[in-house]
This record gives C-alpha cells, sequence and structure tokens, in this order.
C-alpha cells in the first residue's frame, strides 16, 4: 500500500474518532465533558490539517519507504486472526470448564497450530506452564478463580 | 541525626534484614517480569507476611520488592518489547531495539547499573533533602499539577521527532481514552456505554499490557520462521564490564536521577513519566539524537536511572508528610501503620531507629539490585532464543492470566484485547505508540487538576490564565512546556532535513 493512501488513511480514521467522540461528549452535561470535546476538537482540527497537507502532496515523512504491506501482507493478517480468534476461544473454554483444562489445550493447538510438531515437547511445554503459572498467580498470589459453568469450582 | 543515622546503620548488621532485602529484591524481581503484576500488588501481596517480622525487617522487605520491581519491567521491555511494569515504558524505546540488534546483554546491563544508580541517589536525596523536598512539593496546587502534566504530555513532540503530526494525534487518541470513566469533580460517567468494567477508567495495566504484548504476539507469530538476533561478539562478554560505559555517561545519570527524585516527590505522577521525561532530555542534550528510537545506550539508562530513582522520590513525602504519592507508596502507608508508625515529621525522631534502618536497607537494596539483576538478565536472555512457536503462545498466556489477575474480571480481558487492537493498528500505520501511552498515563491528572483549578477561579478562563503566569512554579512549568514544544518542532524539522539530505 502507498505510504500516502496509508497515511490518509490515519488521519480519516482518526477525524472520523475524534468526530464520533465529540458528538458523543456533546450529550453529555458540559461540565463533565469540557476536556473530552476540547481534545476530540484538537483531534478533528489535526486530521483535517494533515488531510489537507496530503491533497497537497507534502505528507510523507522524510524517512517513510515508499510502500508499506499494511492489509496485503497475508502473513500479518493471519497471525492477527490468530489471536484475536483464538485468545477469546481460551477466555470461553476457561469460563465453562476450568483454567487447567484450558490453558492445557490452548497452548498444545497453539503450539501445534504455529507448526511445531514435536508431540513430546508440546506437552512437556504445555504442563510445565500449566504448573508456573497456576503456581505463581493462583497459589502464591492467591488470585481469585471465577466459578466455571460446567466443572463449577 | 548522625546518631539517628547510625542506629540505622546499626540494625543492618541484623542478617534477617540483609535476608529481607534480598529475598524482597528477588521477589521484586519476579514480580516485575510477569505482566500484570506491578510493584503496588507486589508490596500488598507481602504485606501480611511482614506483620510477624520486626518492623524494621518488613519494611525492608518491602523496600526491596518495590525497588526491584520498578527495575525489573526492563527485563521483558528489552528482551520481548513487552513493559513487565509501566515504569518501563520508555525503556521499550531503546531497549528493545539493542535487543534486535544483538545486544541484550548490554541493553540489561546498562538498565541494571543505571537502576541501581539512580536508585542510590534518590536514598541519598531521601536522606539529605526529604524534609526540605516535602515543603516543596506542597507548594504544588491544582494549577501546578495541571501545568506538570502538560509539560509531560510536551514530551510527545520530541518522542515523535519525524512522524510530528501521527504522533501528536496518537497523544490525542490517549488523551481521548483517558476520559473514558466517571468524571474526577461530577461523577458523570463518560464513554461507557454501560459497560461496568469502563466505570473507573480504562485500566492502565491491562491497557499497557494489551498495547504492547498483542502486536509483538501477532508480530512473533507473522515471523515466526526468522531467525533470533545473534549476540553480537562483544555482547556475549561479561556484563560487568559495561560499567565502565555507564561511569562515562555521568552527567546523564546524574541528571535523570535528578529528574527521576524530582518527579517521584510529586504525588500522582508516577515512575512512567519520570522514565519518558528523563529520557526526552536525554535526548535533547544528546550528541547523536538521530540515534535515540534505534538503540541507543543513552536513552536505556537515561529511562532506567530516572524510574528506579523515582522510588526514593516517592518516600519523600511518604515519610516526611505522611502522603502517599503513588498506588505503591499508599500501600506502604499501610505497611508502616500496621507496624505502629506514623509517618511525619515525628517519625524521624520518635522512631529514629527504624525509619533509618528502612532508608539504609534502600541503599542495599539498590547495591543487591546489580549481583542479582544481573543473574536474572543472564538466564533471561536466553529467552530470545526459545522458538517463536513456543514462545507466543505462552506470552498470550502470560498476558492473559496477568490481566485476569488485576481485578479477578474477564471484562478485563476483553478491555486488554481491544487495546491491543489499537496496538496492532498503531503497528501496522507506522504510528508512535508511546505517545499515545502517555496521554493515556497523563490524561486523567490533567483532565483533573484543570477542572480543579478552574473551579478554584469560579470558571474564570481569564482568572485562571492570570494564575498560570503569576505563581512562580506555574510559570517556570509553563515556560518549560513552551519550550520542550519548540525543541521539539526543532528536533523534527532537523530529523526531516537530515533524511532529506
Amino acid at each position: 500500500m502507498k505510504i500516502v493512501i496509508r497515511n490518509s488513511l490515519f488521519s480519516f480514521i482518526t477525524f472520523f474518532l475524534g468526530a464520533c467522540c465529540l458528538a458523543v461528549a456533546l450529550q453529555y452535561s458540559a461540565d463533565s465533558s469540557g476536556f473530552p470535546r476540547a481534545v476530540a476538537l484538537f483531534l478533528i482540527i489535526l486530521a483535517s490539517a494533515d488531510l489537507i497537507r496530503t491533497a497537497r502532496g507534502r505528507t510523507v515523512a522524510a524517512d517513510a519507504p515508499e510502500e508499506v504491506s499494511l492489509w496485503d501482507d497475508r502473513k500479518y493478517m493471519t497471525a492477527a486472526l490468530l489471536v484475536f480468534l483464538s485468545a477469546p476461544a481460551y477466555v470461553v473454554l476457561a469460563r465453562l470448564f476450568d483454567f487447567e483444562i484450558a490453558t492445557f489445550v490452548y497452548l498444545v493447538v497453539a503450539m501445534y497450530a504455529l507448526g511445531l510438531r514435536r508431540p513430546i515437547l508440546i506437552v512437556a511445554v504445555s504442563i510445565g506452564a500449566l504448573v508456573i503459572v497456576k503456581g505463581l498467580f493462583f497459589v502464591l498470589l492467591d488470585v481469585t478463580r471465577s466459578a466455571t459453568l460446567i466443572i463449577g469450582t | 541525626m548522625f546518631e539517628d543515622s547510625l542506629l540505622g546503620l546499626a540494625a543492618l548488621m541484623d542478617p534477617a534484614m540483609i535476608l529481607a532485602i534480598a529475598v524482597g529484591v528477588i521477589g521484586g524481581i519476579l514480580i516485575g517480569i510477569l505482566p500484570g503484576l506491578t510493584s503496588t500488588l507486589g508490596v500488598a501481596l507481602v504485606i501480611p507476611i511482614t506483620f510477624s517480622m520486626p518492623p524494621q525487617v518488613g519494611l525492608a522487605m518491602l523496600g526491596g520488592i518495590y525497588v526491584a520491581s520498578t527495575y525489573s519491567g526492563a527485563i521483558t521491555a528489552v528482551l520481548l518489547n513487552i513493559p513487565g511494569t509501566p515504569a518501563a515504558v520508555a525503556t521499550l524505546l531503546d531497549g528493545y531495539p539493542m535487543s534486535q540488534k544483538g545486544e541484550p546483554t548490554r541493553a540489561l546491563a546498562l538498565s541494571t547499573f543505571g537502576s541501581a544508580f539512580g536508585g542510590l541517589i534518590s536514598v541519598l536525596a531521601l536522606l539529605f533533602l526529604g524534609p526540605i523536598l516535602a515543603k516543596v512539593s506542597l507548594l504544588f496546587g491544582p494549577p501546578e499539577y495541571f501545568l506538570l502534566a502538560v509539560f509531560g504530555i510536551t514530551v510527545i513532540a520530541s518522542l515523535s521527532a519525524g512522524a510530528m503530526i501521527k504522533g501528536l494525534m496518537a497523544g490525542g487518541i490517549g488523551l481521548l481514552l483517558s476520559t473514558v470513566g466517571y468524571h474526577p469533580l461530577t461523577g458523570e460517567m463518560r464513554f461507557t456505554f454501560g459497560f461496568p468494567a469502563l466505570f473507573d477508567g480504562i485500566p492502565l495495566v491491562a491497557a499497557l499490557i494489551g498495547f504492547y504484548s498483542i502486536p509483538e504476539v501477532i508480530d512473533m507469530i507473522a515471523r515466526r520462521d526468522d531467525k533470533a538476533p545473534e549476540a553480537t561478539d562483544g555482547d556475549k562478554a561479561n556484563p560487568y564490564r559495561y560499567i565502565g560505559e555507564v561511569l562515562r555517561q555521568g552527567t546523564n545519570l546524574i541528571r535523570s536521577s535528578f529528574i527521576g527524585v524530582i518527579v517521584g516527590i510529586i504525588p500522582g505522577v508516577g515512575a512512567s513519566v519520570g522514565g519518558f521525561v528523563a529520557y526526552d532530555t536525554a535526548k535533547r542534550s544528546s550528541k547523536t539524537p538521530e540515534q535515540f528510537g534505534k538503540g541507543s545506550p543513552e536513552g536505556v539508562l537515561a529511562c532506567e536511572t530516572a524510574n528506579n530513582a523515582v522510588t526514593g522520590g516517592t518516600l519523600v513525602p511518604l515519610l516526611t508528610l505522611g502522603i502517599p504519592g503513588n498506588p505503591v507508596t499508599a500501600v506502604m502507608l499501610g505497611g508502616l501503620m500496621i507496624h505502629g508508625l506514623q509517618p511525619g515529621a515525628e517519625l524521624f525522631t520518635a522512631n529514629a531507629d527504624i525509619v533509618f534502618g528502612f532508608i539504609f536497607s534502600l541503599f542495599i537494596s539498590n547495591l543487591l539490585l546489580i549481583p542479582i539483576g544481573l543473574v536474572f538478565a543472564k538466564y533471561c536472555v536466553r529467552i530470545v532464543r526459545v522458538p517463536k512457536a513456543i514462545l507466543a503462545p505462552i506470552i498470550l498466556l502470560l498476558s492473559i492470566v496477568g490481566t485476569y489477575s488485576i481485578r479477578s474480571s474477564f471484562d478485563d480481558i476483553f478491555i486488554m484485547f481491544a487495546i491491543g487492537a489499537i496496538g496492532f493498528f498503531c503497528q501496522r500505520f507506522l504510528v508512535p505508540r508511546a505517545p499515545l501511552v502517555l496521554g493515556l498515563v497523563l490524561g486523567r491528572l490533567a483532565e483533573s487538576e484543570l477542572e480543579r483549578s478552574l473551579a478554584l477561579v469560579g470558571g474564570d478562563i481569564g482568572a485562571f490564565g492570570i494564575q498560570l503566569i503569576t505563581r512562580p512554579i506555574a510559570l517556570g512549568l509553563l515556560l518549560l512546556s513552551v519550550y520542550a514544544v519548540y525543541q521539539g518542532y526543532v528536533q523534527h524539522k532537523r530529523h526531516s532535513k537530515l533524511l532529506d539530505d
């Protein structure tokens, strides 16, 4: 993706964010929303100025590459998808069953999905990580565990 | 005072004291390395354990945890680009690039020596200047606090050299995120959309974990077949050989320590801001500012020295006035009271042996940081050679469990991922992330103090403006902020011109 398009896209998103926040902030009392209103307005002005600069062709930072990979970099998008889907899946597993089961299943599946093909290593690392995390957080630091929906502990 | 100091010094002869300090330092390092666990949590968890100990020993252990956990956030920042604690956010800027250049041992050695030096200077400040500095901090009213936050925010201009507008936009987004939650004066909810987990605002630690660890895990997965950076020949050597390099940067060390102590004394500002301000100042004073952000040893040393110098600084108002300046010292105040100590001027006379023993124990904690920290660093360096297919899921797991552990809330995990998505977009859009963090960290302070300042003058903006220029400290901070923006602009222009040429 062209660097100019990427910069414009960021400015446009910032403009949109500023406009939405300003619209929401205007619904609150003036006493409570002076600061967010001012910041949102600042963002709108800044993003508009940057979009105008872009239109005039004066926006590219001197050290920026000519083109950058963004959505077109399949590796990054696949990785992002993996992270944003696998982690909520882990949370759901932990809520449904138990921390130990969820952690073990999650680690085994994640390592296998990332290309590790040594079953003994996968199982050993999963058990090791599980013991360390459980020992540190839930035994030593006594972090409260939520009741799970199926096992119920 | 001299006799009292001797009493405190004598307390260190007790082997139990040294053992407590060592245990505190080791525990603190472990806490700092784990995402989600902060100095506050570490100190809070250990207070019940110290009940049964003599006050001096218990306080020494708490001090060891505070000092070491502030330092050890740098270990994951350098090796994994994930700050273990908020204090280490500025360390990412140059620590991780150094590690990527094949110099992780050098970066960790500089962090360790810098932290120890900053910590030692802050203990000396606590010992000799404590009561005087505490009185100065009392001169800060809402306008001064507001301008202090503004001054911190102006650092954005320098952190974004080369991409100033994007940096300012990122800073603005951070400021907007900081307004989520109840209004500091009216209590009205803003931008929470009925989501209870946001009522108290975006949890800072969860946000930092998401903002840095999620993009890093994605990057690891995407580049899992790439080889880990090979350590350079020089970096394989003994970390103690970097003492000379550290000492050659005497001005940077002393300046950053001074900044850390001052920032620490002022309640409510925090170690992360100390790190950023020292980093920014080091960059402005450096002969090679273009190296900052690309693995500059000066940058690593500045922020690590300053964030540990904050520790002694925060104890000045706590011990002399009984005012806790940050969450850790608020918890430590509880620890002092549990041991029957009432902070204030009398503490230095009625319980001189205990308070001076505590101050000297902090000195020892900072000295012990060097051998213990370097042993940890030596083994932690091996993390970078672990296959990414193993490392990425474990980091993600630690991020999730670490975030959950803050408030035992699953909602925080989803907030962490939402912030992680913002971090990922920033990374892909080549937007500097540090300004956003700075906006998030300082936004609440800036807003609440601005509102308080306005309330004091009945909402009259003209009167507020007059206050800013008639109060000496406020005027000084205002001029500093203007100068910082001007310097940032000059640097930005110079940077662009250099690259154009």
